[in-house]
């Protein structure tokens, strides 16, 4: 049995955890300097996003150590949901930001 | 172009290590937990992927003001974040699409997120290439 692999795969919810971190310090960034509302509601969900990936990783590293079931499909989909809102809630900053003219 | 499951190479055949795959609601064939695994880190790449675009965009566009003027400046940040939303929202299907054939022991589907990819960041290179040289 190779222990290596699910080391491995909790390495990468943690990357993935830390750049959706990434994403929430620009984010917040942005609506700490701009004054527009399109990113205060960007960064608090990035926020949750960051907060939901690092928690479902921690979780699923732990289960990891103790089997190597597959990846549930309501975790994964919840993942994706929430970069998607992250993307979304981002291009609505970007968009607004154009469109104010600042 | 469709491409099958490499064998596993030091696969244990006893089924040790093995895991049923909920691909098929556990009827189909044991799919080795190495392959489920690679196909959760990919999945997570591609989100990875898609939180990088955002980041990049959302960079460009506060962080770098000498760029250009706050309207193309602005465009080649949508065009990131743009292509990000594109990415995390096609990721789930693709993991999904992957598990589902390796339960079935079938080809592996097209993955035409790579040439979205690769087309997408030849457009924001370009778009970038001539803020840079025109700024």
């Amino acid at each position: 049995m190779s222990e290596g692999q699910p080391e491995r795969t909790g390495l990468a919810w943690q990357r993935t955890a830390l750049a959706s971190a990434a994403c929430s310090g620009l984010l917040l960034h942005a609506a700490a300097t701009t004054g527009h509302a399109a990113p205060l509601v960007a960064a608090p969900i990035s926020i949750v996003t960051t907060v939901v990936l690092a928690a479902a990783g921690a979780g699923r590293g732990r289960r990891l150590r103790r089997s190597t079931a597959p990846l549930s499909p309501v975790l994964a989909a919840t993942a994706t949901v929430l970069v998607t809102a992250t993307a979304a809630a981002s291009l609505g900053a970007l968009l607004t930001t154009l469109s104010s003219g600042h | 172009m469709t491409t099958r499951n490499p064998p596993p190479e030091d696969a244990d055949t006893r089924g040790e290590g093995r895991t049923p795959d909920e691909g098929d609601g556990g009827t189909g064939p044991i799919t080795d937990y190495r392959f489920t695994l690679a196909n959760e880190r990919t999945f997570l790449a591609w989100l990875r992927t898609a939180l990088g675009l955002v980041a990049g965009g959302v960079a460009i566009q506060q962080l770098v003001p000498g760029l250009a003027s706050e309207g193309p400046r602005t465009l080649l940040a949508a065009l990131c974040v743009g292509l990000a939303l594109v990415i995390a929202t096609a990721s789930y299907p693709r993991w999904r699409a992957v598990q589902r054939a390796m339960a079935r022991g079938g080809p592996l589907p097209r993955n035409i997120l790579l040439a979205t990819l690769g087309g997408g960041i030849a457009a924001i290179t370009a778009v970038a290439f001539v803020l840079v040289v025109t700024a």
